[in-house]
């Protein structure tokens, strides 16, 4: 028989697990648009959260099967993130940072109010096949199936992104994009595509994670992707903004702090729990704020 | 001809840059540009692959016009340039470099390629897996001409490749841009290193404050007593040690 | 500090003047819908103008003014609450701050100071970050401000928020602390003290060569900013007459940005423009957003519309003009004639 203390140690590490899988998928698509655009796009929570209202629209009008529908959710947020990149970012290429950051925020407000105007601010679901609301016991320990299709589909979209990133000349394109984008033109790289496929891969990969997150917490609303999504960006800071590895391990050890953060808090201090998030956010940038992976910018 | 710069002005913001410079390779030549630190070397180099900010004149490849074409345009049309100071991928490895420098080519056909850059730089084949940036400097500097060799340039352009490197470096390096030369290779070298540049090129321009000063055949140029006395007597780029 | 006495210093008085007067007809002859919308921009300009301090004159950018103006509206709104609503409602605050029932002007002050402690404290190790990571700094100071307003409930009632804070901003508070604002940024930037902000804005490296003492000045910077984001605060609390931590959330944060970039950097001009604009504008929009009908036909309810035009516009503005209307000038005379002779010329 299991301890109670042991069993509620590896239900956290299982939380853990859980959250810090869906901060990872965010992150990664914060640091790959940093990387080639060196922006810090505060849109890209709410495109998370695109993914889940897709879900539910294509549901709502398709009644299509779970997995189809949830395909094609993914990949309109993958086109989203294309027209984004086209509209708002590439005419402002060259621009000084605090530029593109302000329009960030501005899309950001843009996709918010633009699903309150067409659907309303009040909160969504959409329904999931029964298999995934139930769940496995190992002792005292609660493993939802939900759990584990996260994990693993995250494990599986890291895969596919290392071999995308090392296998194909596309991949390769967009690091390079990321660590010279002068030499890129003199490769004959039509450098506009590798940022464009940069941003349509992060928002492709933050529609996957709006969608876990929805199956995961049910409900959501114009303004759930901004909080996650903001924590995703502070995790993929820590672990070193602009290396792919430092966001997963930035999303895992913040989904970790979170749940160390809720156990070690006593419970009417759990409403300061995000605080520790942005106070590890200060520390990070004082002390080392090329993160844990990251190289020490010129 | 392959290559023809006509009367290229070139500005930086308010500032003319190039005063309107002509040059001309012809097919199988190595031609260098030779001048001062500031004479506008590099930025004509940037202006023929479409790099510089505004420019007048016009540039034809095989009498096609590439003035106004876009940088990654000029590069698949059979344009290489080795930059200065390399700007190689230094996130990447060095097989991931020269990858992308056969970008414009189709993946089947790129192997040849491969053995073709190891054997001229066996070096770079030792350090295949390792990462651009982890290399030395005369390393760095295979590497950039190897990767401009990955796309199969019709013309390679040069930009002072002797820089920061160790004089006997220099030696090898050159014995390779030569040894390119010999086999079939066109290539405009830009080098502040007039003795070295002089002594492969058959032909050579020099360049100063923006405009061609001189040019001629590299035998004339090397007599001449004035680019003897500013560019060449104790004056040759490796002054520094 | 020398205090310039030019032909340049007698004009803003005669502006001061004619200020005055104005807001004495406004005060005689307006609805109070419509004192309210020029109290809300006096309010906005003074914000504006605080965040072109540290953003546009100083290159410092700067998310921290939603948590500046929080903490001075939550200090200065305790301060002059009446005894009874804290005796009620926040019991356990200590028995002196219940007691107190300050007039505005005190009450700003202290909020306002307090800001600058607080903020300045914060950020003082962050100053020496650059660019995006200084942002990120003050970013998390907004957030961090924010999640404790929500949660030191037996202060600020979190998210009930502190309700019937008396009424007490009019339009020579505003108006006068907007002219102090202006005033104390006009002599600022004319003196070598302003001259070394610019400096470290355009090349901070350069600047250090030049023997600017950069961290003195940023911190520098930062207070007078904090200071006048705490006085906006505590006007606008007491205009509001309530305060709770979603106040000052992005959202909130975002709309003053519009107005600093509507404006340009560094330009008090533009502020006061860019606040006037993007003020008015939402009330315009309005009825839109309630459902109308235009030529015609039922146009439906669309919440979210004058927030959504605000966020296009704003792109569209950093796409086209990001340099504002007057590109880091001020209005002047020469701007008015080239704008006239722009719209006569055939060029």
């Amino acid at each position: 028989m299991m301890s109670t203390q042991l069993s509620t140690i590896l239900q956290q590490i299982v939380n853990a697990l859980t959250i810090g899988s869906i901060y990872a998928l965010l992150a990664i698509g914060f640091s790959m648009v940093y990387g080639v655009l060196r922006l810090i796009n505060f849109a890209h929570g709410d495109v998370f959260m695109l993914g889940a209202y897709f879900a539910f629209l294509v549901f709502q009008a398709l009644e299509s099967k779970f997995l189809t529908g949830i395909l094609l959710a993914v990949v309109l947020t993958g086109i989203t993130g294309l027209i984004i990149e086209r509209a708002a970012f590439r005419p402002m290429r060259g621009a000084p940072e605090g530029n593109l950051f302000i329009s960030s925020l501005a899309v950001s407000m843009l996709i918010q109010n633009g699903v309150i105007m067409i659907l309303g601010p009040q909160p969504q679901s959409f329904l999931i096949p029964g298999f995934l609301g139930k769940s496995i016991n190992i002792g005292d320990v609660v493993i939802t199936n939900i759990a584990i299709t996260i994990f693993v589909v995250t494990i599986i979209l890291l895969i596919i992104l290392v071999l995308f990133l090392t296998r194909t000349k596309l991949g390769i394109s967009m690091r390079a994009t990321a660590s010279n984008l002068d030499a890129c033109h003199l490769m004959g790289i039509n450098v506009n595509i590798a940022i464009a496929v940069a941003f349509g891969v992060s928002s492709l990969i933050a529609g996957v994670g709006g969608i876990l997150w929805a199956t995961r917490y049910t409900i959501f609303n114009p303004f759930t992707g901004a909080v996650p999504g903001i924590k995703a960006f502070i995790g993929a800071l820590i672990g070193g903004i602009g290396s792919l590895q430092g966001a997963v391990i930035g999303g895992y050890l913040l989904g970790m702090l979170e749940v160390l953060v809720v156990i070690l808090l006593p419970p009417e201090f759990a409403g300061y729990r995000d605080v520790f998030v942005f106070l590890m956010l200060i520390v990070t940038l004082l002390v080392r704020p090329q993160g844990i992976m990251g190289k020490t910018e010129k | 001809m392959m290559l023809n710069i006509q009367d290229l002005h070139t500005y930086y913001g308010a500032i003319e840059v190039l005063l309107g410079i002509s040059i001309e390779v012809q097919e199988g030549e190595l031609v260098c540009v030779i001048g001062a630190n500031g004479a506008g070397k590099s930025t004509l180099m940037h202006s023929i692959v479409g790099l510089a900010p505004q420019k007048q004149g016009k540039t034809f490849f095989f009498g096609d016009d590439i003035s106004k074409l876009p940088a990654y345009k000029i590069a698949r049309s059979g344009l290489s340039l080795v930059p200065e100071e390399r700007q190689l991928f230094n996130d990447l490895t060095v097989q991931e470099n020269l990858i992308m420098g056969a970008y414009s080519r189709k993946k089947s056909e790129i192997q040849q390629s491969f053995s073709f850059i190891f054997d001229l730089f066996p070096r770079l084949a030792e350090r295949r897996q390792q990462r651009a940036g982890t290399l030395s400097g005369g390393e760095q500097q295979m590497l950039a001409i190897a990767r401009a060799l990955m796309s199969q340039p019709r013309l390679l352009l040069l930009d002072e490749p002797s820089l920061g490197l160790a004089p006997l470096l220099v030696a090898e390096i050159f014995k390779t841009i030569q040894r390119l030369n010999n086999e079939g290779l066109t290539i405009l070298l830009v080098e502040q290193n007039a003795n070295m540049a002089l002594s492969i090129a058959s032909r050579g321009y020099v360049l100063s404050t923006g405009s061609v000063y001189l040019e001629g055949p590299s035998d004339e140029l090397r007599q001449n007593p004035e680019v003897q006395s500013a560019y060449l007597g104790g004056s040759s780029g490796s002054s520094k040690w | 500090m020398k205090i310039y006495f030019t032909k340049k210093t007698i004009f803003p008085l005669i502006i001061i003047g004619i200020l005055a007067g104005l807001i004495l007809i406004a005060q005689h002859s307006l609805s109070i819908y419509q004192i309210g919308l020029l109290s809300l921009v006096g309010i906005n300009a003074i914000l504006v103008i605080s965040l072109n301090i540290t953003n546009g004159y100083t290159g410092l950018f700067s998310l921290a003014i939603g948590g500046l103006m929080g903490i001075s509206a939550y200090v200065s709104g305790l301060l002059t609450l009446s005894t009874d609503y804290k005796a009620i409602n926040l019991p356990d605050l200590p028995q002196w701050l219940i007691a107190a029932q300050w007039p505005l002007l005190p009450a700003l002050l202290v909020g306002a100071s307090i800001t600058v402690v607080i903020g300045t404290l914060f950020h003082w190790p962050s100053l020496r970050l650059k660019g995006h990571y200084f942002a990120l700094a003050s970013l998390a100071f907004t957030e961090i401000v924010r999640l404790l307003a929500s949660n030191m409930k037996k202060i600020t009632r979190g998210a009930l928020s502190l309700t019937g804070v008396a009424s007490l901003s009019n339009l020579w508070w505003i108006y006068g602390w907007l002219v102090i604002e202006v005033l104390v940024v006009i002599q600022l930037f004319r003196s070598r003290h302003g001259r070394a902000l610019i400096a470290i804005r355009d090349d901070e490296g350069l600047a250090q060569l030049k023997g600017i003492n950069v961290a003195f000045y940023k911190a520098f910077a930062f207070m007078i900013s904090a200071f006048f984001a705490g006085v906006g605060g505590a006007l606008w609390v007491h205009y509001t007459n309530i305060v709770s931590p979603s106040s000052f959330r992005l959202a909130v944060i975002f709309t003053l940005f519009i107005m600093f970039t509507i404006g340009g950097k560094a330009s008090i001009s533009g502020s006061i423009i860019g606040a006037v604009i993007i003020t008015l504008l939402p009330q315009i929009l309005r009825p839109l957003e309630e459902g109308s009908v235009i030529f015609g036909i039922n146009v439906p309810e669309l919440y979210g519309l004058t927030q959504l035009i605000l966020a296009v516009f704003l792109i569209l503005l950093l796409i086209k003009r990001p340099q504002g209307i007057f590109g880091g000038r001020e209005l002047s005379f020469k701007w008015l004639e080239r704008q006239f002779k722009g719209l006569f010329s055939s060029d």
